[in-house]
């Protein structure tokens, strides 16, 4: 993964923004991370960057459970966006549903990846990710 | 379903009541065309009865005349011995032949017998000269001989009297008397004739018999000559008390019979015809012919029909019962709703019913009341109508009906607020699991990660107890971990739609020992298992990893070894996981299957006591069943079932 590639976390939870964190942290990703609570601030987010005063995120990490805007209402909204569509959104959950991962995917998510409990696990996820985006980006 | 019931009884009693007024009716109108045959028969015998009689006293009217015009009369008045003898002669062949005389006469101007012949067992005996007697002082002969040419005499009929006693056995006789006279004019005695009324009782008796009528003679003041009751004939001459005449019996009727010469009517008592004879076409000398029918006997022979009505009735009755008892229960067992009961068909049954009943009470009360206005009986008619046959109606029907339809109403609406209810709690129910399971597992990693940070941050500040109290820490919240998922997996079973297919019992069974990576010890063999087996994957693939995966990590044994294997039934397949571990106590059988419940401390064992309840919830619901045998030291064998027809899935997975 290029490492002066902003990547947008969208999670609600503190301690998972800090799993992410530390999981980037060990893996040396140095990437810029910017965090957004939840699909509303995610968006206005997004807005700024199209004006040039937030840099574009060139991959973003989705949490689906979040209040005020849901990880599949936001998706919903971006993927159907032209200016956004395009930018790569790994969902990063707790969520097993069979119905969360069918709408991601119908969403066209680069990945659906279930957190792991284990922050030993969560690191590894975290590196894939980090080695696949680097593959895939060369 | 009572009041269902009520209806039916209800609607039985209705029906049952419909045809007993139908019967009633049938059978009012045998009774009143057999009252109107009754009727005809009487008028026709009563008349017959009459001209009966005419025709006795006509008879014997002739044979007065003749008798009186014998030209022998003269040669007797004139001493002729052979005319005498002539006479005596023609006067036993009258007696003989005729059988009606009691006593053939002629007695003189002076009152004294000149020849008698008298009727003895129907043989004519001559009296001898010396035993003629003299009737001057009698009635008869005062009457007879004070007659003119053409002039006739006719004693009342009555019992003949000898020596002032009434004549046993009785004798009925009318004394016909005529003056003889000689060719001057001059009046030389009399003829008399006693008839023996016996006759005319006789013939009005065959009558009787022939037509099984009662027609009955009475005289113009009331007592009889002939009636049906023996004892009360005769009642001017034998004086018994009470007075035995028809006016102290029906006072009224008398009257009626008494103003009109014939007629016919209906009263309480019964059915009266009568008709006045004149016997001798004078007004003043008549009798009355009555015939008197009870209305018992004018019903009688309907006894015949009215068995054959309550019968009928009955065995209707009985057949609707049988019938609305099936249709009850057809109607039960389809589990449909009876058709509205005030449909117009109901109505018009209703109506019906009442115009029926209010009819047969009617027919019934008519014949008391016929002599009576007619508003009496309209009155009568209304008067049942409301009193009796609309309450009666309404409690039968409308009450009864009314309650259960509101009753009907009531039961839906609260059924359907029992099912809202229902839905609603068992959408909460399965949103909570859900929701809590879900929301649960969000802090628990966290505890876990912010544990695992703190141990892996402060490695050296850390003693070697709080090192351990982290790890356990952490232990612990991958424990609650499993607990959740496993409460997650359940509540899936059930609240998801689980898509089926046909799944390769093999391949599964093996992909699932793969997943579990069974320890070198532990032997697994797969017997033959079906290719094509209608089920949900996932939901069969967790099935074998519960069953076999509790087989290896409570196995316990170093030379463990599990047999899968399926044998075919009609309908279903019987799956079998068997192992050689501990075995579980008989007592634990129940409990093996209820979520929760784990046979062995949490710490001596990771499990999460959800697994068996998961395939029995699986199970249970695609229609089949679960069960172990097993005893301790004897291994553990899980039995479960899948339908084979797929037709006859549960369509829930």
């Amino acid at each position: 993964m290029r490492r002066d590639m902003h990547i947008m976390l969208v999670e609600d939870d503190y301690v998972d923004v800090k799993t992410v964190q530390r999981a980037f942290r060990i893996n040396k990703i140095t990437n810029p991370l910017h965090v957004a609570g939840d699909g509303e601030q995610a968006l206005a987010y997004l807005e700024k960057t199209t004006s040039g005063v937030e840099p574009r995120p060139g991959l973003i990490l989705l949490d689906l459970n979040m209040p005020v805007m849901n990880g599949i209402e936001f998706l919903k909204v971006v993927k159907a966006d032209d200016r956004f569509k395009n930018i790569p959104i790994i969902v990063l959950t707790t969520s097993k549903e069979e119905s969360d991962r069918v709408e991601s995917f119908n969403f066209s998510v680069a990945g659906y990846i279930i957190k792991p409990v284990d922050f030993e696990n969560f690191k590894d996820a975290i590196k894939i990710i980090d080695l696949y985006w680097t593959l895939s980006q060369v | 379903m009572r009041i269902v019931r009520i209806r039916n009884v209800a609607i039985i009693i209705t029906l049952a009541m419909l045809f007993c007024g139908l019967a009633a009716v049938f059978y009012l109108s045998e009774i009143s065309s057999k009252k109107a045959i009754r009727e005809i028969i009487e008028s026709e015998m009563v008349d017959l009865a009459s001209k009966s009689i005419v025709l006795n006293f006509d008879n014997v009217l002739i044979d007065l005349a003749i008798l009186a015009g014998q030209p022998d009369f003269d040669h007797i008045f004139a001493g002729d011995e052979d005319a005498y003898r002539n006479l005596t002669s023609l006067f036993k062949l009258y007696s003989r032949k005729k059988q009606i005389y009691d006593q053939i006469r002629y007695i003189d101007e002076k009152g004294d017998e000149v020849i008698r012949v008298d009727l003895e067992d129907g043989n004519p005996v001559v009296v001898n000269d010396e035993n003629l007697q003299s009737k001057a002082d009698r009635y008869y002969f005062t009457e007879s001989i004070g007659l003119d040419r053409g002039e006739i005499y006719v004693s009342p009929f009555d019992l003949n009297v000898e020596h002032n006693r009434i004549e046993i056995p009785f004798k009925p006789v009318i004394r016909f008397g005529i003056a003889i006279f000689d060719n001057n004019g001059g009046k030389r005695g009399v003829v008399m004739l006693n008839y023996l009324g016996e006759r005319i009782l006789s013939d009005l008796r065959k009558i009787n018999r022939k037509r099984q009528g009662n027609a009955t003679l009475l005289n113009r003041d009331g007592y009889w000559f002939l009636s049906d009751k023996p004892e009360n004939e005769w009642g001017f001459q034998l004086k018994g008390k009470p007075e035995k005449r028809f006016q102290s019996l029906y006072p009224g009727i008398w009257h009626m019979i008494m103003s009109e010469k014939s007629g016919q009517f209906t009263t309480i008592d019964g059915l009266f015809t009568f008709s006045t004879v004149y016997p001798l076409n004078d007004d003043y000398y008549f009798w009355k012919v009555v015939s008197h029918v009870s209305h018992e006997d004018l019903s009688s022979g309907g006894e015949g029909i009215l068995g054959k009505m309550v019968f009928l009735c009955l065995a209707l009755a009985l057949i609707l019962a049988i019938g609305s008892w099936f249709i009850d229960r057809a109607f039960r067992h389809t589990g449909s709703q009876l058709p509205d009961p005030i449909s117009p068909v109901n109505l018009f049954i209703i109506i019906s019913l009442v115009l029926v009943t209010a009819e047969a009470l009617v027919m019934l009360i008519m014949p008391f009341f016929e002599s009576q206005p007619k508003a009496i009986v309209a009155f009568l008619d209304i008067f049942f109508l409301l009193v009796m046959v609309v309450p009666a109606l309404y409690f039968l029907l409308f009450k009864p009906l009314s309650a259960h339809i509101a009753e009907r109403k009531l039961a839906e609406l609260r059924r359907e607020e029992v099912i809202g209810e229902l839905d609603k709690a068992n959408l909460e129910l399965k949103d909570f699991a859900y929701i809590v399971s879900h929301d649960l597992k969000a802090p628990l990693r966290a505890i876990n990660s912010l544990a695992g940070w703190i141990a892996e941050d402060n490695r050296e500040l850390l003693t070697e107890d709080g090192r351990e109290n982290l790890d356990l820490l952490m232990g612990r919240t991958r424990r609650m971990n499993n607990l959740i998922e496993g409460i997650l997996q359940f509540s899936r079973v059930g609240r998801d739609k689980a898509p089926k297919g046909y799944v390769d019992g093999s391949k599964t069974v093996k992909d699932v020992i793969d997943l579990l990576h069974p320890p070198e010890t532990v032997s697994i063999r797969i017997d033959k298992l079906p290719r094509k087996i209608w089920y949900n994957t996932a939901q069969l693939v967790m099935i074998f990893q519960n069953l076999i995966g509790n087989a290896i990590v409570h196995g316990g044994n170093p030379d463990l070894v599990i047999v899968v294997s399926c044998e075919e039934a009609s309908g279903f397949y019987r799956f079998s996981v068997k192992d050689n571990g501990p075995g579980i106590d008989r007592k634990h059988h129940e409990r093996i299957f209820r979520i929760f419940q784990s046979l062995k401390s949490r710490d001596e064992k990771e499990s999460t006591g959800i697994g068996l309840a998961l395939v029995k919830k699986i199970v249970d619901n695609n229609g089949g069943l679960v069960s172990v045998k097993s005893e301790p030291g004897a291994g553990s064998e899980f039995l479960f079932t899948i339908m084979k027809n797929k037709s006859k899935e549960s369509g829930v997975g």
